[in-house]
């Protein structure tokens, strides 16, 4: 009988615990204005573009196959690209992953003069002039770096400029790992 | 007494509004619809969904560009007859269900949407059986 | 020198709060009179002490004192002399040290109106207490008087605060939150003393029906505010922090209608106080939410995962403290064992819907969160779900409403009841009827059907309860106003050169011309146009966008005629050209119904303090 009341008496200390509880987790690990893509484990959705320097080249998603890529969605007119540019730049060169790029709602004539200016890390650039890629691919700002595996599927994606941190911290030993799963 | 005059002449004012009062689709001059169903149903899947980008605002008052591209997308999608879920099917998929302002009844938010009901029902059968002791 | 001063006020009221806070307890735990008597003085030297931090901190304002980090985070030297002022709460730890002035304020309230209460020490202690931890959680987190790192030029306010409405908002909201700390500290001290009277309840209604005024005029305020300076025409969002506002609302209300009950018959103690504490908790709730950064909102504070704790943690030990003290207490909370009678049931009825209608919305709050926490993804719950919810709860408590006036404190057959409500009952579903026949929406009929309900409920009590009268019919009046501008008003976007003409309504806009405009912090544009009707002039309307130089923002300043049926409203959306422009109008009727209904509630609310004060007169005169 005592027990029974002792219960009762717990029962809303465990309800406050775990609202607390759920606070307090979220206080940390909420990231709300970045929900996560729901394609991550998906293949890439189909898509065909012509490629940014020569259009009778398409690039499709047969091209991830085989490989651990990265796929950059990116803009001549957007502002963080460039930030992100050097670090792109060192992928390709210095950890020899292949990026590929995607230019979102860009003009040809833009994009070139960008890709002049700062560099081009990208193996094969595809031009989605309307960004219905984009959309297919749950983009919604620039940049946005995904990371694609051997089977043509979406591993990760990463929102925002991609910097040395992000990389040593995330995407490298996501990568790595990759590798290292069945050759 | 009194107050029945101030109600009548409250209805004739009402009525002088039902006559004025007209439903425009949402940026009409933009998207033209044959019928006014397919009309109404473009406004609220517009403002039932949110603009990703301006994340406060929906679709319908967004002036995002991604939000421009949806806007497009949605009203071919409405053109092609598609139905209010598959239109959320095509969003969700790519978007999740975060892009949809009323959250889907699914397994996960059956709490969700039953418990207003549920908890009323407890609240009642507790105050009757209150009022029998 | 301002921030040193700053600085020693703080800590010297913090040092004041402390003992505020635990020498009543410890006066009243040994039976010590001096300690007990210690209270008022430490609370007034505390409120002193608080005064003069945040007149130190307008005064750095007032100044453009960009030495203090806060000031040059919020200010510039073009800012306008009232922003200045308002410019204070206008970020984190501005609106922190406002919310504990205004806490030593309602404590002077208290002992202002309540001298000769027995549990004066002790409610002082427990305010002391809520302000001690405010205080560090102020100094050790969000200090107002730090330090500019580096010579500043000032980051100027956020334009979107640089209009009347938030000059007057967040003060009023806060009297609202921090007012029902008073009701949780009246009621945890009667928890500890042992003894819930008629005293308690008497004295408790009163502070809550005060905080309660200022919450509602808070939240008329943000919603007033919102309308004019977002652009949209909306007026309420079901954001989570106008969320966070409403579910005290929700619980003040509750806690009003019960305390009633109990203070008339002694019945539902346990539940009042469980009521009166659960207030406190959701502004405590609140405050966390707001600040935190785990839920997607408009209104957003820089967010800082280590002040979040620490407002977690204050909010966590307040509240299981007194959990744990009304647990404690609760088996001596018996209530006299008497049959129910009408009205009784009609306000438990009424708890139990409001309550119901609380835990809904913060269930929808919170929901992303729990969907986070346990891996299912990110989802939104927003205005559809909640509209679609509060429906029927807000319906039958309309209904319920209009039954209260008719339900008496005595016993009463339910025929009795019948007999006096099924004329106003018919005349009702009249005017349903004539509002569907118009083919306006079923829910429009059903909500203007029962307000009208509710409005010729109290037709009759106006000189017995003005209280009631009023804010029953503010809330009538109020979702008139709502049911009718939603079903009633029509939006047009179009695009115009000058000289052209668009038609909304009744109304003929013309676009007349464009010119420069300046102010002190922005530069702009400004689109003159000339509303007729009918050929008859009614007004010039001048829509602005301005751009906010220091902040680089570019903000859409509406336009609006307000009047008390109908709302011209006008925005200008993005040029195509020169002088080509998106120009946004909305024809909005009685949306004013909505914000005057508030005040009438507010009305309501005053008169109920005044009546029952009345009461009180009479009661030690006879």
């Amino acid at each position: 009988m005592l027990d029974l009341q002792r219960l009762k008496l717990f029962l809303p200390f465990l309800f406050l615990l775990a609202l607390f509880g759920l606070l307090g987790r979220e206080l940390f690990y909420a990231t709300p204005n970045e929900p996560p893509s729901v394609l991550i484990g998906e293949a890439v959705p189909h898509f065909q573009l012509p490629s940014l320097f020569s259009p009778s080249i398409l690039f499709t998603p047969k091209t991830f196959h085989g490989q651990i890529s990265l796929l950059n969605v990116w803009a001549s007119w957007c502002y963080a690209c460039q930030v992100e540019a050097p670090m792109l730049m060192k992928i390709k060169d210095q950890y020899h992953i292949p990026v590929y790029g995607i230019a979102y709602k860009d003009k040809a004539e833009d994009a070139k003069q960008w890709l002049q200016a700062h560099g081009n890390p990208y193996a094969l650039i595809g031009s989605d002039l309307k960004g219905d890629v984009a959309i297919d691919l749950g983009v919604y700002g620039t940049p946005e770096t995904f990371v694609i595996d051997r089977q043509g599927k979406i591993i990760y994606r990463h929102i925002g400029v991609l910097d040395q941190k992000a990389w040593d911290d995330v995407l490298h030993p996501l990568i790595q790992q990759l590798q290292k799963e069945k050759l | 007494m009194l107050s029945h005059t101030r109600l009548l002449s409250f209805l004739i004012t009402l009525a002088f509004f039902f006559l004025s009062a007209s439903v425009f689709a949402y940026n009409q001059s933009e998207y033209q619809f044959a019928s006014n169903n397919d009309a109404s149903r473009f406004d609220n899947i517009l403002n039932e969904t949110r603009c990703i980008v301006c994340q406060n605002q929906t679709l319908a008052d967004s002036d995002a560009p991604l939000a421009n591209d949806l806007r497009d997308k949605i009203y071919h999608l409405v053109l092609e007859n598609k139905s209010d879920a598959e239109i959320n099917d095509f969003l969700t998929s790519r978007y999740g269900e975060f892009i949809l302002l009323r959250p889907r009844l699914q397994t996960s938010t059956m709490t969700l949407w039953f418990f207003p009901f549920f908890a009323l029902l407890t609240a009642f059968v507790f105050l009757i059986r209150l009022k029998h002791k | 020198m301002i921030q040193l001063a700053g600085q020693l006020s703080l800590s010297f009221a913090l040092m004041l709060a402390l003992l505020q806070g635990l020498l009543p307890l410890w006066g009243s735990y040994r039976d010590n009179p001096y300690a007990l008597a210690a209270a008022r003085p430490f609370a007034l030297g505390q409120l002193a002490l608080v005064v003069i931090a945040y007149v130190l901190l307008t005064i750095a304002f007032l100044n453009s004192d960009f030495t203090i980090a806060y000031v040059a985070e919020n200010s510039h030297a073009s800012l306008p002399f009232m922003y200045r002022l308002t410019a204070v709460w206008g970020a984190h730890e501005g609106s922190i040290l406002l919310w504990i002035l205004l806490l030593n304020v309602w404590t002077l309230l208290f002992i202002l109106f309540e001298k000769q209460n027995s549990n004066l020490p002790l409610v002082l202690a427990i305010l002391g207490l809520i302000s001690f931890s405010f205080l560090c959680f102020l100094l050790l987190t969000s200090n107002p008087f730090a330090a500019a790192v580096g010579p500043q030029t000032g980051h100027d306010l956020n334009p979107l605060l640089q209009d009347p409405g938030f000059v007057i908002h967040p003060p009023m909201l806060y009297m609202g939150y921090v007012g029902f700390s008073v009701t949780f500290a009246i009621t945890l001290a009667a928890l500890i003393r042992g003894r819930l009277d008629a005293n308690w309840a008497n004295v408790a209604r009163q502070f809550a029906i005060a905080a309660w005024c200022f919450l509602t005029l808070g939240i008329m305020l943000g919603s007033w505010w919102a309308y004019r300076v977002l652009g949209w025409g909306g007026f309420w969002f079901w954001d989570p922090v106008e969320n966070a506002s409403l579910l005290p609302w929700l619980s003040g209300t509750a806690l009003i209608h019960t305390l009633a009950l109990t203070e008339k018959r002694g019945t539902a103690k346990a539940w009042s106080a469980l009521l009166a504490l659960i207030c406190f908790a959701l502004s405590l709730l609140g405050t966390f939410l707001v600040r935190s950064g785990v839920l997607i909102s408009a209104h957003t504070f820089a967010n800082d995962p280590k002040r979040g704790v620490f407002l977690l943690l204050l909010l966590a030990i307040l509240i299981c403290a007194a959990l744990f003290v009304y647990l404690i207490r609760l088996p001596q909370l018996s209530s006299p064992q008497k049959p129910f009678v009408p009205r009784e049931i009609i306000l438990l009825v009424n708890s139990i819907l409001l309550i119901v209608a609380m835990l809904t919305i913060l269930l929808g709050t919170l929901y992303p969160l729990i969907f986070d926490a346990l891996h299912l993804g990110a989802i939104s719950v927003g205005a559809p779900y909640f509209n679609l919810v509060m429906a029927p709860l807000v319906l039958l408590m309309m209904l319920v409403m209009g039954f209260a006036p008719f339900c008496a404190w005595q016993s009463q057959l339910v025929k009795r009841i019948w007999q006096l409500t099924w004329r106003k009952c018919c005349f009702c579903l009249l005017i349903m009827l004539i509002i569907w026949l118009q083919r306006m929406p079923f829910m429009t009929g059903i909500s203007i059907g029962l307000s009208v309900w509710i409005l010729v409920s109290v037709m009759s009590t106006f000189r017995i309860a003005p209280g009631m009268a009023f804010s029953h019919t503010g809330f009538a009046v109020f979702i008139i106003g709502i049911m009718l501008s939603s079903s009633l008003s029509t939006e047009k976007e179009v695009r115009l050169k000058p000289g052209q003409t668009t038609i909304i309504g009744p109304y003929q806009f013309l676009f007349i011309d464009t010119e420069g405009t300046s102010g002190s912090n922005f530069r702009g544009i400004r689109a003159n146009f000339e509303v007729t009707k009918h050929n008859r002039h009614i007004v010039n309307l001048s829509p602005e966008k301005r751009i906010y130089t220091v902040r680089h923002m570019v903000m859409t300043k509406v336009d609006i005629h307000p009047s008390i049926f109908r709302d011209l409203y006008i925005a200008l959306g993005e040029p195509y050209g020169q002088d080509d422009w998106s120009v946004r109008l909305y024809y909005k009727p009685f949306i004013r119904w909505i914000w005057a209904g508030g005040l009438l509630m507010i009305l309501g609310g005053i008169l109920g303090i005044i009546q029952n004060k009345k009461r009180e007169e009479q009661n030690i005169h006879a």
